[in-house]
């Protein structure tokens, strides 16, 4: 709640800072002095600084994110448009990259040190490197221009059939996924490593446990708590920074709305997302500090 | 015949040998100690035999357990021999379990693996096991973590799984090293009577001659990889035909001659009616907040040359109490006064007056520093600028002092072992001359040999510095030969106090004796020379 509140803060003010008055940018150069003061009092632009932060956060408590200045469209209703985007990418991507990074970075762990570990260190050095944009240039030349798998770009929307809508996502979910399994596989690795030196280890060994069995049945989970850290960070990442990948896929996701508003001078918009993005964020880690509990019981507090 | 046979057993990691031509035989139904100093080769020797030795390493030899012999044995066939036939129990109870899962689970796992049984009768078979080990069954053992257990409980826990599958050997290296005393010596009856109901072979490894005494039917001393002695028990005892079983003998019967100095009647430090306390974790939101009382209603005063021993069990309350001398805990009731200055304004002119050296000789310097860095950091205590040709001299003088040579100031804290670096804190305690050193279980990491050289030189360095000190130990014997004084802590209390000799050989209060019953002591069938 305290971080919400000086986010919000900290969000409008930087936004207000910001130079580029929304109003003379609609109207044009050439706009008359007076209109521009018309369309300020109707945007309630003339307001102080103080009240509009007021009847915008009282606005958001209400789901009324306020009208954006260029579309004139309740701004809610754009978000929930987009949402639904960028959503669904930032978790398919996630998945993906969960699905690369575990298999490699426990495969990785058990050859440590073999021609294995060094392949797939490698491969992840070659994956954080790579720009994901160019990747997904890549992407797009291969399996949409070449084999015709995927199309080039676009989405199809969710009415339009599921299965459909998920494949126009494939595509930028891979090239959003690569560096985070590069990252994330990279994780893995050192925290199993870690783990496999600890005495409780030794003492299931001693029991005799093979080397698969102790991995399965003691290391994994012990080893999850630094690498879901890393995955709250990550989807937050990839529910914020996928602006570009979603430029080069015409995605009609949060990161062209923002990237817009912002080159339109749709404060409200860009404050509204950004907020949003910050409340997801949060909601995120919220879910990390719980499921923490869930695999490390000395984090429970006794009930 | 022998139930497992060590044969030539060689032992490298890389250029280093750790093992030579280590040979023995153990005998069903015995229990054979291992024993030497750190770095001998005790560990390696029992990981060697259940093959769990370091990747990197290269064994040579043969070990037979019966008539099979394990050294050539696949790893599937090591895993049904291990836990199944021989059991292991490790030291550190604290790290030696695995904290994500119950420790009921824990130890039906190992059932479940090693028998046909089903997880829900391998659970009940638990729930004995669990009462066999000495666990109380009504505070539900099963279900908890291990983090919910204390260090003894936790041993049980260990124990219980090396003796789920009554294995026909146990190898326990150093089970009771992490202990307090009273709760080593409950461990060690345990172990005694589950190894004999059960007809189990033991190999106790320890470094504790006392332990190793009266536990053993058979000891082999350990020194550098190889043995250098075995023998029954009381053959050993009395003969010690080896130097270094001797030394080591002579090294735990240390006793060191304390200097007599004149005492002061001021009190240097006093301590009031100090209590000290933490907030607990609330159990529900708008509870209110509940406290532990870590110290409570301590007073006590150490005056001008005194040597006084502070003796307790872990979670006594000891470095609660040591760190709100230190200033680095705050006080919650009562005062603490250094020369009559209260600990809690001092600036750092009355801070200079007390200097600490901690247990662990590993952790406590920052190891990036040169020592000669580190030896001067209490300068910085000091008003005004001080010469630096000034302070190389007595970088040097007080290297000498603490029996290294003035040429170490240059070199980084990692070339020195253990001894040594204990030297480098107690040299960097007294290079400005405090009135009062802390010296907070200062020998309990270091092996009986270097002990005894560490308490030697506390010794010498009283005579020549002067000191007044404050040794807080959990070992009486050591407290026993290098204070004037003791003070026994008890759940945050001082219950007893008075002059060492007194307390320890007359003790008034129960608890103190039980503490020095359940110290081990060697036997006096004592070395006829």
């Amino acid at each position: 709640m305290v971080s919400l509140c000086l986010a919000s803060v900290i969000i409008f003010t930087i936004v207000e800072i910001a130079p580029g008055d929304p109003a003379s940018f609609m109207l044009g150069i050439n706009a008359q002095e007076d209109t521009i003061a018309a369309l300020r009092a109707e945007l309630g632009l003339d307001q102080d600084k103080l009240s509009r932060y007021f009847s915008w956060i009282s606005g958001m408590l209400q789901g009324d994110f306020g009208t954006s200045y260029t579309y004139r469209s309740p701004i809610s209703n754009m978000i929930a448009d987009r949402i639904w985007v960028s959503l669904p990418l930032a978790l398919y991507a996630l998945v993906i990259s969960t699905l690369i990074a575990f298999p490699a970075g426990i495969y990785a762990a058990t050859q440590r040190g073999k021609v294995g570990d060094v392949a797939v260190m490698g491969a992840t050095q070659f994956g954080i490197a790579i720009p994901n944009f160019w990747f997904a240039m890549i992407l797009v030349v291969i399996f949409a221009l070449k084999l015709r798998w995927f199309s080039a770009g676009g989405f199809v929307e969710w009415e339009n059939g599921i299965f459909q809508s998920i494949k126009s996502l494939t595509l930028p979910a891979i090239a959003l996924a690569l560096p985070q399994a590069s990252i994330l596989s990279r994780v893995m690795r050192s925290a199993l490593i870690e783990t496999l030196s600890e005495d409780y280890i030794r003492t299931a060994r001693a029991k005799g446990f093979g080397k698969r069995a102790v991995i399965w049945r003691h290391a994994l989970r012990n080893a999850l708590i630094p690498v879901l850290t890393i995955i709250g960070l990550q989807f937050s990442f990839l529910l914020a920074g996928a602006i570009i990948i979603e430029q080069v896929f015409f995605l009609p996701g949060l990161g062209r709305l923002v990237f817009q508003a912002i080159t339109q001078r749709d404060l409200i918009v860009v404050e509204s997302v950004v907020m949003l993005l910050v409340f997801a964020v949060i909601t995120v880690n919220f879910i990390v500090d719980i499921t923490y509990a869930i695999v490390d019981p000395r984090l429970r507090r006794r009930v | 015949m022998s139930i497992l046979s060590v044969e030539n057993l060689n032992l490298e990691i890389g250029p280093a040998k750790i093992l030579e031509d280590v040979s023995f035989k153990l005998n069903e139904g015995r229990i054979l100690a291992i024993t030497g100093e750190s770095g001998s080769g005790k560990s390696m020797t029992a990981l060697s035999i259940i093959q769990l030795q370091p990747k990197n390493a290269k064994l040579g030899g043969k070990i037979f357990f019966r008539d099979q012999e394990i050294t050539n044995k696949n790893e599937l066939e090591l895993c049904k021999i291990r836990g199944a036939k021989i059991g292991m129990i490790f030291q550190e109870p604290m790290t030696a379990l695995n904290p994500v899962k119950t420790v009921g689970d824990q130890i039906s796992e190992t059932i479940v693996l090693h028998s046909e049984k089903n997880k829900k009768s391998a659970d009940s078979e638990t729930f004995n096991i669990l009462e066999r080990v000495g666990l109380n069954p009504a505070i539900n053992v099963f279900k908890r973590y291990p983090h919910e257990l204390s260090g003894g409980q936790r041993q049980r826990v260990v124990i219980g799984i090396a003796i789920a599958l009554k294995p026909s050997i146990i190898i326990a290296d150093e089970p009771t090293t992490a202990l307090d005393v009273t709760t080593q010596s409950q461990i060690l009856a345990l172990l005694k009577k589950l190894v004999k109901e059960d007809n189990i072979s033991m190999i106790l490894i320890t470094h504790d001659l006392a332990v190793v005494a009266n536990m053993a039917d058979q000891i082999a001393v350990m020194q550098n990889g190889i043995i250098v002695e075995i023998e029954e028990t009381q053959t050993l005892f009395k003969s010690m035909k080896h130097e270094y079983t001797r030394s080591l003998f002579a090294a735990s019967k240390h006793s060191v001659e304390l200097p007599i100095i004149e005492k002061n009647s001021d009190p240097l430090l006093s301590i009031k009616n100090v209590s000290c306390r933490y907030r607990l974790a609330r159990t529900k939101i708008f509870s209110k907040s509940n406290y532990f009382t870590a110290v409570s209603d301590v007073s006590f005063d150490i005056k001008n040359g005194e040597r006084v021993g502070l003796v307790g069990e872990s979670g006594c309350g000891k470095s609660t109490l040591t760190r709100a001398i230190l200033g680095l805990e705050p006080i919650f009731e009562g005062r603490i006064n250094v020369d009559d200055v209260d600990i809690l304004n001092a600036k750092a002119s009355i801070r200079k007056n007390i200097q600490v050296v901690f247990q662990d000789p590993y952790g406590s310097f920052n190891p990036r520093h040169k020592v000669s860095t580190l030896i001067k950091e209490p300068f910085h205590l000091i008003k005004g600028s001080i010469e630096t040709k000034k302070i190389e001299n007595k970088i040097e003088k007080v290297l000498e002092d603490v029996g290294l040579s003035a040429d170490d100031k240059s070199k980084y804290i990692h070339e020195f072992s253990g001894g040594q670096r204990q030297r480098i804190a107690i040299a960097r305690a007294l290079i400005i001359k405090p009135k009062l050193v802390i010296f907070d279980e200062a020998v309990s990491a270091l092996d009986v040999t270097v002990r005894a050289q560490i308490l030697d030189l506390i010794a010498e360095l009283a005579a020549e510095y002067g000191l007044t000190y404050l040794f807080i130990s959990h070992d009486l014997s050591v407290i026993r030969s290098i204070t004037d004084r003791c003070l026994v802590m008890k759940n945050g209390k001082i219950i007893e106090q008075g002059l060492t000799k007194k307390v320890l050989e007359q003790p008034q209060n129960t608890y103190t004796k039980k503490l020095i019953d359940a110290v081990p002591k060697l036997p006096n069938f004592q070395m006829e020379l």
